[in-house]
């Protein structure tokens, strides 16, 4: 008792943090899960029954909801890793011109607004769209349902595998190919018997984060689902549109526990499989595929996708710019009027939401991540635990919880903008994490060491050598923060009020009423204002490290 | 001022999951001079490192008092630690410059500018390190940031300077100019230095005293020569150097040395201490036997290499393998492997432990 006394007036900071940031997972993980799970065992009448899963698994809507989210995430996971693993491939092994290009246009869909890929389905692809009816001349061409979801979240979402994979195979050893190739083996051979085998973890990696991405969408199922029902969509029609909590929270727990146990599969049992182990040893250049069949049908096949993505994100400004879409098609800047005439306030409230949330969730993220990598304490396990299993955490169920643990006293948070920070913050805080985690971890702990036996305190060891250290991880969590709270939408569109509205939220209600030249002119604004902030931080980051350095020297130099 | 630093009864253990005690350092008692410099020897694993990092602070003792002259330690904080430590990986603040890396500490002390600025001008003139200073730490070879991390240690001006085996990054000519480096700079200010190392020619050359670590315990202190030809113990005779081992038994005991009678007949040894019957391993260092064509203590030779300023052999001889080494090979005198040669025992060298050591 004593010995941690002394520990704790050695050391005050230290305890005090940890306290905190432990409450804040607590406030806002934990406790509203458990509401969740509560709620899933409370009648309506308020007795305790099985009712909620009872209707969940007995066959009936409810039921189907969550076969066709399986169904989908199958469908939209396998399409994406094998679009990824060709441009990941493609990046690694091949010689192919634009690949800056490329490398944009597959990282594109990571920042861009949840809608913007629907929206130019229904233009291109829709009722009215400009293949179906005025290329190919169908009427009542059908976008909505399972068929427009997979195509939708295909191309949303391959990038996330693209980012995976692409790391993974440039990770691989050449010297193992030319090995292969050494024994005797051709490309081909090499292919299949070298390269695709020591690729399988990465396949099974960007396959399983797809399919949850998928599993947790709610963005797109919302506007281009028609009657296939998804169960990210039915948590909230149940908890929002039906007012029947039970149910809603029923489909949220299986949810979640489906989310978890594919997280938990993919940490401990495909991160074990991982062949790829990094050396210091610098692995010597891979010889290129500079020419052939392969290269051309490859250059050929990430040409046509990248088009593909590129119609898709021009389109949207061009529609906010047209009167009526495939009916009317003359130029109108009535959209953006209504915009900022009627939608002011949701762009506003959003911009000042996402302003509060984006320092502190780049701040916890990297306190968070210096806790797990640098410090010893009792529960630091659970902490670590907690904290990297809110990724798994799908939006619409901490939006659940939210309303569920925050509509009463002593958190009566409802309404307030404080819950929509405290959602932006909980969903953007993993990757900031994590981000610090692998910047830490890059750190040599002798460095920290060194400033202590030079005399700096902890907090005086943090701000001088940890955070100018991390300082690039740090503004990519705080680029990362702002991105998802601008574009968030699963969650928190269960917590936006008459006080505060979003601007996703105003995207779907537009959808919804089908004035889709009004949602493609909120969108086209949404992108503007995060470029226009991405530039801004950037410079930020180029201006604040441009200080600081050039201190003094010596009087003589 | 250079500072005493004494270790009582240093302990360092780990919980292990059987609910036993995992002892990374375990009883370890040194008393070093102000002034000295003193060598952690040991394989890794031994609790040198960890006994360093309990001096700096850095890590917690399990048991035991650390003092520096007569101050304990052990409450202290490792930031407010009177010693400075030099890294194996150097450990220099990547994002700033040679001067800012070395002022680090001079700051944090709050020192005025100008004196901040003369005393890093005086130890960049020590380490020659003067047109550098305003280089990052990407921007310099090895062997600088090595010199880097001394002055930025130097300049901190410690009661005890600690070095965490800072020369084995760097390729073998470099670290034999930094270490004559390091103990011409370490006697001219007259330092208290401890210098932790897994290389016995690093402790050999630079240590006024080595203390030899096995398995978390002082295995022998002394001089860099008693720790080589005076082992007390089997693990010290073979950690340092070559040692051939002879098991033996004292059959007479004179005044100025012993008799032990082995395997491989009788060896004169000028050591004392023992008693007639004490069973005893004799440690034969390489260059304590020199082969001849005689006809006494006849082996052969099974294994003979040519390395230039020696001869290096293996000998069988009486069941036994025998590395010998012989100074100043000459082409006609060498002996090829298959020669039967005679083996001459120099008794000032022979050294014997007792078996049980």
């Amino acid at each position: 008792m004593s010995a941690m006394f002394k520990r704790f007036k050695r050391e005050p900071l230290l305890p005090i943090l940890i306290v905190l940031v432990s409450l804040c997972l607590i406030v806002f993980i934990v406790f509203p899960l458990f509401q969740i799970f509560k709620a899933s065992f409370i009648m309506n009448d308020g007795q305790i029954g099985m009712d909620g899963y009872k209707r969940v698994l007995s066959g009936g809507g409810l039921s189907r909801s969550l076969t066709n989210s399986l169904v989908l995430a199958t469908i939209s996971a396998t399409l994406s890793t094998i679009i990824a693993y060709m441009f990941a491939y493609t990046f690694a092994y091949v010689k192919i011109p634009f690949k800056k290009l490329f490398n944009a246009i597959a990282i594109l869909p990571v920042i861009s607004p949840p809608f913007v890929i629907a929206l130019s389905a229904m233009l291109l692809l829709g009722k009215q769209g400009l293949i179906t009816k005025h290329l190919f001349g169908f009427e009542n061409a059908n976008i909505y349902g399972l068929h427009g979801l997979v195509l939708v979240q295909t191309l949303s979402f391959f990038p996330i595998a693209f980012l995976t994979l692409s790391g993974l195979l440039r990770s691989i050893s050449p010297s193992l190919e030319e090995a292969s190739q050494n024994m005797g083996a051709g490309k081909w051979k090499t292919f299949i018997s070298v390269t695709l085998p020591l690729s399988v973890p990465g396949i099974a990696n960007a396959f399983l984060l797809v399919f949850v991405q998928s599993l947790a969408d709610f963005g797109n199922p919302m506007t281009i689902g028609g009657n296939y029902s998804t169960v990210a969509r039915e948590i909230y029609l149940q908890a929002v549109g039906s007012y029947n909590m039970q149910a809603g929270a029923a489909l949220a727990m299986l949810l979640l526990t489906i989310t978890i146990i594919v997280y938990i599969l993919q940490n401990f049992w495909v991160g074990k499989k991982s062949y790829v182990t990094v050396t210091g040893k610098p692995t010597g250049q891979r010889r290129m595929i500079e020419s052939g069949a392969v290269k051309n049908l490859l250059f050929a096949a990430c040409m046509i996708i990248t088009v593909v993505v590129i119609a898709f994100y021009a389109l949207v400004p061009v529609g906010s710019f047209i009167k009526l879409w495939g009916i009317n098609n003359s130029f109108t800047l009535d959209h953006y009027k209504y915009v900022f005439n009627l939608g002011q306030k949701a762009v506003f409230d959003t911009l000042k939401l996402a302003v509060v949330a984006t320092p502190i969730a780049g701040l916890l993220g990297m306190i968070f991540a210096y806790l797990i990598v640098r410090t010893k304490f009792r529960g630091k396990k659970t902490l670590e635990a907690v904290s990297m299993l809110s990724i798994a955490v799908p939006g619409t169920v901490i939006g659940i919880g939210y309303i569920l643990a925050f509509n009463k006293a002593p958190l009566a948070l409802t309404g307030t903008g404080i819950i929509i920070v405290a959602a932006f913050v909980v969903r953007a805080l993993p990757v900031g994490i994590r981000s610090g985690v692998t910047a830490l971890q890059q750190i040599d702990p002798s460095i920290e060491e060194a400033a202590t036996n030079l005399g700096a305190g902890r907090a005086k060891v943090f701000s001088s050598i940890v955070l100018p250290l991390i300082k690039s991880a740090f503004f990519n969590g705080l680029v990362n923060s702002f991105v998802k709270s601008m574009t968030a939408m699963s969650a928190v569109i269960f917590l936006i009020s008459a006080k505060y509205n979003l601007i996703t939220a105003s995207i779907m209600a537009q959808v919804e009423n089908g004035r889709i030249g009004v949602a493609s002119a909120y969108c086209t604004l949404l992108i503007i204002i995060m470029a226009f902030a991405l530039v801004l931080l950037n410079t930020l980051v180029k201006w604040l490290s441009g200080t600081n350095r050039r201190t003094y020297y010596g009087k003589d130099s | 001022m250079a500072k005493t630093v004494s270790l009582k009864s240093i302990y360092k253990y780990y919980d292990s999951d059987k609910g036993t005690k995992n002892y990374a350092v375990n009883d370890v008692n040194l008393e070093i001079e102000a002034g000295k410099f003193v060598t952690l020897l040991g394989p890794s694993g031994c609790g040198k490192t960890t006994t360093l990092r309990m001096v700096a602070g850095f890590e917690e003792i399990s048991e035991g008092d650390i003092y520096f002259g007569n101050e304990k330690v052990n409450d202290i904080p490792p930031n407010q630690r009177d010693c400075t430590m030099v890294f194996q990986s150097y450990a220099l603040f990547p994002h700033m410059n040679v001067f800012e890396n070395i002022a680090y500490g001079l700051r944090i002390k709050k020192l005025s500018k100008d004196i901040i600025v003369s005393k890093v001008n005086e130890v960049l003139d020590i380490m020659n390190l003067r047109e550098y200073k305003e280089r990052t730490p990407s921007q310099l070879s090895g062997g600088q940031q090595q010199r880097v991390a001394l002055a930025r240690a130097l300049v901190m001006e410690p009661g005890v300077l600690l070095f965490d085996e800072p020369l084995s990054n760097l390729d073998a000519k470099l670290r034999l100019v930094m270490r004559d480096e390091i103990r011409r700079i370490q006697q001219q200010i007259g330092i208290t230095a401890i210098y932790v190392t897994h290389d016995q020619s690093e402790a050999m050359s630079m240590s006024d005293l080595v203390i030899v670590m096995n398995k978390g315990k002082i295995e022998q202190v002394g001089s860099p020569i008693e720790i080589y030809q005076r082992p007390q113990t089997r693990f010290v005779a073979d950690f340092i150097g070559t040692a051939n081992f002879v098991e033996g038994t004292v059959k007479a005991a004179e005044a100025d040395h012993i008799v032990v009678q082995t395997n491989s007949g009788e060896l004169k040894i000028n050591r004392t201490g023992f008693k007639v019957n004490d069973r005893v391993t004799v440690v034969i260092r390489p260059e304590a036997v020199t082969l001849t064509k005689g006809a006494n203590h006849v082996g052969i030779v099974k294994k003979s290499v040519f390395m230039g300023q020696t001869q290096e052999y293996e000998v069988e001889y009486e069941g036994q393998i025998i590395q010998i080494s012989e100074h100043n090979p000459i082409l006609e005198h060498t002996f090829a492997v298959g020669s039967f040669v005679s083996l001459q025992f120099a008794e000032q060298s022979l050294h014997a432990i007792p078996a049980t050591a």
